[in-house]
């Protein structure tokens, strides 16, 4: 456990130290700021619930840009070996990883407080579904970047990571809209698959236990098969 | 360790896997009980266990990740590990549990509505017609989700109305956005998707015996059974629909109150003024808790009744309603309505229009009388005015002192604090005559009618569940300097600062 606060903070601080977060982070905020404008100045609610799910689509595509570097780059580069032969288990490995990611999504989210805080300013929000909704975006963001650990751990090269990301994380968020076509159980099970019916209800101030089970499931399963991934390399 | 033994435990996780698959299509399939798919998982959970006492040592090495694995069971461990994931999801979905965080509890089914659920005895099913694209779709979903969590008799099914027309055939569907409750034989439908509209539907599917709505007559009223022009019988077909049985009273002809299997009293339209008895059976029925509509209309006489009437709150001008603004089709004494005061009976009328010819206006009484909530349904334009002399076509123009200023009331619904009495109040009966209902498309005057009905034959349970508005919270109106602020703070400097910060670690580390 104490490894894994060691990956987490090494990785954390070359996120800090590399230019590349803040312009990814810079660019996503601004992003949801406007957004957030729009939506205010459109709405005129003090709501936040439209904006949650914005956010969220935009973090579809940032999440597998901010782990692509993770897993990929240790293997380029052959460090890899150097962190599996160390007395360090390969879960904490890669769950530190995940951490140092999730440590920068909760970052990001803390900077998007100055919204419920212009609406505080302005109207009188109803703070359940404020609070709810970044539930929902800590484990939604959470479940996105171990995807995106997951995919980070395929290869050696962080593009290809990325791209593979974006396609899982996506095809996981629409794989709904397959239900329409079926019925019966299989489109049920669908419908329970897609990540995008996990995310409303949160936003709209309802905490449903089995979205939490499922977005937990999500992270520990893409983090256990990263770390299988990762300690098969080993075998060659 | 021996090998034959080892080779015999690798199977066991396909052996689970296998167990927790045919409890999950036993479930799905319905085959069988629950008692089989519950054995089943239980099993296979078993199975699963079994193999990690017996195995304790793999897996432990599987998990750690450091050792060198036991032969080649690890892809099985990952699709037991996934596989046991999968397992807890599908208890979480069973066995639900949800909060509602929202200042109103705006997803939490009240009481009434979860006893009602809980005390069903024979499937219901609702099977939702949408578009694919209707956006109320999701809401439908929803709240149908909240219903069937509550009862295992309630099941719903949201149908593709452009595909599935088999279906649509079947059910009669006449228009998408309809919700269709299925009780064995009978049917009941509603285009509403919030508690109320649901579980009056619900109530009503599951009721034997339809409610009773006795027409006055003797007076010259609309009747029901007429089907020319003037008749009520096309608003009748939909009563029968919406399962209320339609009666005929005459009220000189009981002695002392009215039958007691009334639900509802409609008196539409009476062209001569009511006897003095006739009034105060009406009233003592709605004094004790009974439930009436009326239907005035330009040039009636309600003034036999006029201090019961503002008793209630609510009286009829006996002038005509002159509209220049809103009106349909440029005929000023036509208003047409398309904008509606929150309450129970306009809740789902929001941009529909409706249109009442020839009506009068509403006086309604302020303050409201003691023990009386009135509340107008809708108003006509503020360029309106209710004529007095419209008699004489020439004069028709608006007299100050004479005539009342629009926006005028064209319905009210009252409501007795105690005894439970209900008043509605049209100032038209046109508005759901044949020759309306027949010749004019695309009104939403029947509807509003049926809504009227509907809450003047409410159940005692229902009454108890509040309309939901949406929640809304709304910001003060914004400056064009607030909203530059407000974009400039977030667009803006909000990521420049995080850029500088960025640029200043990157220009310390070089």
């Amino acid at each position: 456990m104490r490894n894994m606060w060691i990956i987490a903070r090494r990785e954390l601080g070359s996120y800090f130290t590399s230019p590349i977060a803040y312009i990814v982070v810079a660019a996503l905020i601004a992003l949801t700021s406007n957004f957030f404008s729009l939506i205010l100045f459109f709405s005129r609610e003090a709501t936040l619930s439209y904006l949650f799910s914005n956010l969220i689509t935009i973090m579809l595509f940032v999440a597998p840009i901010l782990t692509m570097r993770l897993l990929a780059e240790e293997q380029r580069s052959g460090t890899i070996e150097l962190l599996l032969t160390s007395p360090i288990n390969d879960w904490e490995v890669v769950w530190g990883k995940w951490l140092a990611s999730f440590i920068l999504w909760l970052f990001i989210l803390l900077l998007t407080l100055i919204y419920p805080f212009i609406l505080k300013v302005y109207g009188s929000p109803d703070w359940g579904p404020i609070w709810s909704g970044y539930l929902g975006l800590m484990l939604m963001g959470g479940a996105l970047l171990a995807l995106g650990v997951f995919t980070s751990s395929l290869t050696q090269n962080q593009i290809v990571a990325a791209v593979l990301g974006v396609v899982i994380t996506l095809g996981l968020w629409i794989v709904g809209g397959g239900s329409q076509l079926l019925s019966g159980p299989l489109a049920s099970f669908l419908n329970y698959l897609a990540l995008s019916n996990h995310i409303s209800d949160f936003s709209q101030g309802v905490i449903d236990i089995k979205h939490i089970i499922y977005l937990l499931s999500v992270i520990f399963g893409s983090l256990y098969i990263a770390t299988r991934v990762v300690e098969m390399r080993r075998w060659r | 360790m021996n090998r034959e033994k080892e080779r015999w435990l690798t199977f066991l996780p396909s052996i689970g896997l296998i167990l927790l698959a045919l409890a999950l299509i036993a479930r799905w399939q319905s085959l069988g009980s629950d008692a089989v798919a519950y054995a089943l998982a239980g099993l296979g959970v078993a199975v699963f266990l079994l193999y990690i006492v017996l195995n304790w040592h793999a897996v432990l090495a599987a998990f750690s990740g450091r050792q060198v694995r036991y032969g080649g069971n690890a892809l099985v461990i990952v699709v037991a590990v996934l596989a046991i994931l999968v397992m807890i999801n599908f208890l979480a979905n069973r066995h639900d549990k949800t909060f509602d965080l929202t200042a109103n509890k705006q997803y939490t089914l009240s009481d009434e509505t979860v006893k009602i659920l809980e005390n069903l005895k024979e499937p219901v099913k609702v099977l939702a017609f949408f578009l694919p694209n209707d956006s109320r779709q999701g809401d439908a979903r929803q709240m149908l989700q909240r219903y069937a969590a509550h009862s295992k008799y309630f099941s719903y099914q949201i149908v593709d109305a452009e595909k599935d027309r088999a279906k649509v055939m079947q059910y009669k569907v006449t228009s998408p956005g309809v919700l269709v409750f299925v009780r064995g034989e009978r049917r009941q439908e509603t285009y509403g998707t919030d508690e109320q509209a649901l579980t009056s539907t619900l109530l009503k599917v599951i009721r034997n015996k339809p409610k009773i709505v006795y027409f006055i007559t003797g007076h010259g009223e609309r009747n029901p059974d007429q089907y020319t022009d003037v008749g009520y019988s096309s608003i009748k077909t939909a009563m029968n629909n919406d399962f209320f049985k339609v009666k005929k009273l005459d009220l000189a002809t009981i002695t002392t109150t009215v039958p007691s299997d009334a639900n509802v009293l409609v008196l539409a339209a009476p062209q001569k003024p009511l006897a003095k008895r006739e009034v105060k059976i009406l009233f003592d029925y709605l004094n004790k808790g009974g439930k009436l509509m009326i239907l005035s209309d330009n040039g009636l006489d309600f003034s036999a009744m006029k201090p019961e009437l503002k008793a209630w709150g609510v009286y009829p001008r006996a002038d005509l309603v002159i509209d220049p603004r809103s009106s349909f089709f440029g005929d000023p004494t036509t208003p047409l309505i398309s904008k509606y005061h929150y309450s129970t009976v306009t809740k789902d009328m929001e941009g529909i229009r409706t249109i009442f010819p020839g009506a009068d206006s509403l006086e309604i009484v302020s303050p409201a009388p003691k023990g009386k909530t009135v509340t107008s349904l809708f108003e006509t334009s503020s360029n309106s005015w209710g004529e007095t002399n419209w008699k004489n076509a020439k004069s028709v123009h608006f007299d100050a002192g004479k005539d009342t200023k629009g926006p005028l009331s064209l319905a009210a619904s009252v409501t007795a604090m105690t005894g439970k009495g209900r008043l509605v109040l049209f100032a038209d009966s046109d508005f759901v005559s044949n020759g309306l209902l027949n010749r004019v498309q695309g009104t939403g005057n029947a509807t509003l009618f049926m809504n009227a009905l509907n809450w003047l034959a409410e159940d005692e349970q229902l009454i108890s569940i509040p309309p939901k508005p949406p929640a809304s919270h709304p910001i003060k109106p914004l400056t064009a300097g607030q909203r530059s602020l407000i974009y400039y703070v977030t667009v803006v400097f909000l990521p420049l600062l995080i850029l500088i910060i960025g640029l200043y670690v990157w220009w310390e580390r070089r």
